[in-house]
């Protein structure tokens, strides 16, 4: 056995995978630097056996075949959690735009639209529709329909 | 499973290389979530270019070439927004390794060694970690590294050799040795 054990490139070459007959003769007779390989290798060992328990334990996502790239991703229960969180926001969110919608916006926002008329009288028709705009519970107790309300928007723009 | 008609079978593909592909991500990106999403990109891009796949190389080799190019891909991003930072997914993954769940039969000085080793690849520099970990990890030889990584044999021998320096000194394995050293 040598007097002098491996320095630090001995080693690491000897565990890149050079094997030069001295390296292996000393390594065959020194106990200490035979130790410090194993010492390596078990540390390495340890590391590859923690990821394995860490991946072998994570659930395996079932393929569907992608005909949208996005196939894999619906399943993992983590997107799962983001998406019905999404549908809880979204559902949540109903109420308060049912409570705030214009009943009678979308025909009469059309019907400004295509008159092209000015900014000014927009701005008067919206502020009258949101005037309007009353919770569903009370509507009996609102002047007219929202049919009623239509038509006199109608009116009023033609007339303009 | 090694061929081109290998992939037919796509769902055994997944189960038996999704840990792998999983593990590996996991060691290169040190973050669970980003390594689950790694692992569903690699599966994906499999599928979409499985007809170019001539079986020259093994699955396993075509698969981690995917999987390294995602995440260097991934490492470049993260590089990009590094004020964003912080070394909270290292030390969660760090924890996670050394929890007594993930080994329970660990003594505390292969636990704390463990820690050493793997807090010790996190300052290795990204070509240097991929080959450390393909090599000691994935238990991939030099030509099949060579192959993933697109390199020479030679080249990914030199990253071994400096991982491998690094690591040790790191690590503090070849403390004990040192001292023995001096004393002779
Ligand atoms: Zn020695």
């Amino acid at each position: 056995m040598s007097d002098v054990h491996l320095n630090s490139n001995q080693f690491a070459a000897w565990m890149a995978g050079d094997r030069p007959a001295e390296i292996a003769v000393h390594l065959d007779g020194c106990v200490v630097c035979r130790a410090e390989v194993t010492r390596f290798e078990s540390a390495v060992s340890r590391l590859r056996s923690s990821l394995s328990a860490v991946s072998d334990a994570q659930r395996i996502p079932v393929f569907r075949p992608p005909s949208r790239a996005w196939g894999l991703r619906m399943i993992t229960p983590a997107l799962g959690w983001s998406v019905a969180a999404a549908v809880a926001v979204v559902l949540m969110a109903v109420p308060f735009y049912k409570a705030f919608e214009p009943s009678a916006k979308p025909h009469s926002i059309r019907q400004v639209a295509a008159a092209d008329v000015s900014d000014a009288v927009l701005f008067e028709q919206v502020n009258a529709q949101l005037s309007r705009n009353v919770p569903g519970a009370m509507e009996p107790l609102a002047l007219g329909s929202a049919t009623d309300v239509d038509a006199k928007a109608t009116t009023s723009q033609e007339n303009e | 499973m090694e061929r081109t008609s290998g992939l037919a079978d796509f769902d055994g593909v997944v189960s038996e290389y999704w840990p792998r592909v999983y593990r590996f991500a996991l060691a290169s990106l040190r973050d669970k979530s980003a390594a689950e999403t790694i692992a569903q990109d690699c599966f994906l891009r499999a599928w979409k270019a499985r007809d170019r796949f001539r079986g020259e190389s093994s699955l396993n080799t075509w698969l981690m070439q995917i999987a390294v190019n995602l995440i260097r891909d991934q490492l470049r991003s993260r590089r990009l927004q590094f004020w964003k930072r912080t070394s909270q997914t290292v030390d969660a993954a760090a924890e996670l390794l050394a929890d007594k769940r993930t080994s329970p039969e660990m003594s505390a000085s292969a636990r704390q060694q463990l820690a050493a080793v793997w807090s010790a690849t996190s300052h290795l520099p990204d070509q240097q970690r991929t080959v450390f970990v393909l090599r000691f990890v994935e238990d991939m030889d030099l030509l099949e590294i060579a192959a993933t990584m697109g390199l020479s044999e030679g080249t990914v021998k030199a990253h071994l050799f400096r991982a491998v320096r690094t690591v040790r000194e790191r690590a503090g394995i070849a403390a004990a040795v040192s001292k023995e050293h001096r004393s002779e």
